[in-house]
C-alpha cells in the first residue's frame, strides 16, 4: 500500500514572466489567452550570420532590470531595493530573476525574520542555469583575457542562486540546487512537499530561476527538430501549438517563479492563507538516454502522484499538460493521459506552453503556479492555438472556461527520461 | 599618464562594481572596503582598471595599497616603470 505523506500548503506563489511580473497579471493573461512568443528581428539576434532562418521565436524577458522590478515591487523601500541592486546587481541572469521573485514570495508569505532564518530550507530549480553568461564571458576571454572579472568564478555557479537568494530573504535552514533539465521545476516542487512533509523543515521556499540557453544550445536544439522555426513566421503568437495537427515543436520561453510550502496546520495556526495544496507527487525514469518521450512512463509518474494523494483519476478536474507543441511529445502525452483517464468528457487538459514559452527548468514550477491561478479562479485558460486538435482528449478550448475546479495535475517530462507529476488541489 | 587619470578609471570602476557608491563623493583617502567592496569585487575593480588603462601589476604589488591613494600611487609607479 502507498504511503499517503499528507498535503503541503502554498502559502506565496510569485512569478516574474513576459506576461506579468505578478499573480494577478499572471492570472489575467492566463484567462485572456495572451501570448508572449515574439519573433526577435534579425538585427536584434545575436547570430546574424545565417540570416532571418537563424532568428527563433522566444517569450523573452526583454527589458527586465532590477531596477524596474524594484520600482514596482519595493517601491516605499529604498533601502530594500539598494541591498536588491548589492546582492544581486551584478550576478547572472538566473540569480537576478530568482531574486526577484524569492524576496516577492517571502514578503507575501508574512513569515517574519526569525521564521525565515530558523526552520525554513531552500530549493533551487535547475542545473547549469547561467549557460548564456558563460558563453558571454568565454567568448568575451578570448577577445580580451585581461577583462576577465574575478567574479566568474561565482557567477557562472548554479550555486551562486542559493547565496544571492538566502542573503536577500535571510534563509538559513538547508539549501539545494536541483536539477532534471525540462522537469527541474515539478521536480524541487517534489522535493520541497516532501521535505515538508517529513518535517526535514518547517518550510521550504522553491525557487525556479529564468534559465537561459547561450546561441550553441538554442541552435542545437533546433538542429534536433525539436524547435518551432519555420511556419508562421508572421504571426509568432501561433507558432506554439500543442495538441494542434500544425504543431512544429516547442518555442523556448523564460520566466522565473517562486512558491512558499510549509504544513496546513502550520499555515493555519500563524493566519496565513492558504493558495492551494500540494496533495501528491510522482516521479518515474524510463530507464533509457535521448529526447524520445516514453508514454510508459509518463503514466507511471501520473499514477505515483495520485497514489501518494490518496486520489483516483476521476477526481481529477484539470490536467496541465507539459504540452511543449512538440510533433512526438504531444502525441506521446496525449497517449499516456489516454492510458490513465480515459476519455473523460469532464476532464480538461491544456498546455501554459503557448502564452509562457517553454520555460526550460523552471517550467514545472512556474505552471504549477498557472496551474493554481486557475483552481483559484475556477476558470481553465484557453489553448489559443488549438485549431484541429489530434487529441482524443477533453482538450480545453481557445477561449476560457470556468467550470467547478477543485483538483488538477501538472505534468513536467525532460530528456533523460524523467518524468515528474504533482498533484494540486484547493479547498472549496 | 597622471595621477588624475589613474583615479579617475578607478572611480569609474568602483561604480560598475558597486552601484551604490554612486550616490558618494569617492575620495583617495576611501579604501574599497570602506564603499562596500568584498574581496571578489576589490579583484573585479582592480582588474578591469588595469586592463582599460594598459598596465599589468603583478599581485605583491597590489596588496601594498590599503586605500585608493595607495592603489593610485601603485599603478602610477608601475604605468612610469614601464613607460
Amino acid at each position: 500500500m502507498t504511503h499517503i505523506p499528507g498535503a503541503v500548503a502554498v502559502t506565496a506563489a510569485a512569478v516574474l514572466s513576459p506576461l506579468a511580473d505578478d499573480l494577478d497579471g499572471f492570472t489575467a493573461a492566463l484567462l485572456a489567452g495572451r501570448s508572449a512568443v515574439t519573433l526577435p528581428s534579425p538585427e536584434d539576434s545575436a547570430d546574424d550570420s545565417a540570416g532571418g532562418e537563424a532568428c527563433l521565436p522566444v517569450a523573452a524577458l526583454d527589458g527586465f532590470t532590477l531596477a524596474d522590478w524594484a520600482a514596482r515591487h519595493l517601491p516605499d523601500e529604498p533601502a530594500a531595493a539598494a541591498r536588491l541592486r548589492k546582492v544581486a546587481g551584478r550576478a547572472a541572469l538566473p540569480a537576478r530573476t530568482a531574486a526577484c521573485v524569492a524576496l516577492r514570495a517571502v514578503r507575501d508569505s508574512g513569515l517574519g525574520a526569525g521564521e525565515l532564518a530558523d526552520g525554513t530550507a531552500l530549493l533551487v530549480a535547475g542545473s547549469n542555469l547561467a549557460l548564456a553568461h558563460q558563453a558571454e564571458t568565454v567568448l568575451g576571454h578570448d577577445r580580451a583575457p585581461g577583462r576577465l572579472r574575478a567574479s566568474y568564478a561565482l557567477t557562472h555557479l548554479d550555486a551562486d542562486v542559493i547565496g544571492v537568494v538566502s542573503e536577500l530573504t535571510g534563509i538559513q535552514g538547508e539549501g539545494w540546487a536541483l536539477g532534471g533539465a525540462s522537469a527541474s521545476g515539478t521536480l524541487a516542487l517534489v522535493h520541497g512537499a516532501r521535505t515538508v512533509a517529513a518535517g526535514w523543515a518547517e518550510r521550504v521556499l522553491v525557487v525556479a530561476p529564468a534559465a537561459e540557453l547561450s546561441p550553441v544550445e538554442a541552435e542545437a536544439f533546433r538542429r534536433t527538430g525539436a524547435l518551432a522555426h519555420e511556419n508562421l513566421r508572421g504571426e509568432p503568437a501561433r507558432m506554439c501549438r500543442p495538441f494542434d495537427r500544425d504543431r512544429q515543436g516547442f518555442v523556448r520561453g523564460q520566466a522565473a517563479a517562486a512558491v512558499l510550502l510549509e504544513r496546513p496546520e502550520a499555515a493555519r495556526a500563524r493566519g496565513a492563507e492558504v493558495l492551494a495544496e500540494i496533495a501528491g507527487h510522482g516521479q518515474r525514469l524510463d530507464a533509457r538516454r535521448g529526447t524520445e518521450p516514453d508514454a510508459g512512463g509518463q503514466a507511471a509518474a501520473m499514477r505515483a502522484a495520485l497514489a501518494t494523494a490518496g486520489l483516483t483519476p476521476e477526481d481529477i478536474d484539470y490536467v496541465n499538460a507539459h504540452g511543449t507543441g512538440s510533433v512526438l511529445g504531444d502525441e506521446t502525452e496525449a497517449a499516456s493521459l489516454h492510458q490513465v483517464f480515459g476519455a473523460r468528457p469532464d476532464l480538461r487538459v491544456n498546455s501554459t506552453k503557448p502564452l509562457t514559452g517553454h520555460c526550460l527548468s523552471a517550467a514545472g514550477l512556474v505552471e504549477a503556479v498557472a496551474t493554481i491561478a486557475q483552481l483559484r479562479a475556477q476558470t481553465v485558460h484557453p489553448n489559443p492555438n488549438l485549431e484541429h486538435p489530434v487529441a482524443e482528449l477533453a482538450l480545453a478550448g481557445r477561449t476560457a472556461e470556468r467550470r467547478p475546479l477543485r483538483t488538477a495535475l501538472s505534468n513536467s517530462f525532460a530528456f533523460g527520461g524523467i518524468n515528474a507529476s504533482v498533484v494540486i488541489r484547493v479547498q472549496p | 599618464m597622471t595621477e588624475e587619470e589613474i583615479f579617475s578609471v578607478i572611480r569609474a570602476q568602483i561604480v560598475d562594481v558597486l552601484p551604490e557608491a554612486a550616490d558618494i563623493e569617492i575620495t583617495l583617502d576611501h579604501s574599497m572596503r570602506d564603499l562596500g567592496a568584498n574581496s571578489i569585487d576589490r579583484m573585479d575593480v582592480v582588474i578591469a582598471a588595469q586592463d582599460e588603462l594598459g598596465i599589468k601589476v603583478p599581485n605583491a604589488e597590489l596588496t601594498r595599497a590599503h586605500d585608493l591613494r595607495s592603489l593610485v600611487a601603485v599603478f602610477l609607479a608601475h604605468a612610469s616603470a614601464h613607460a
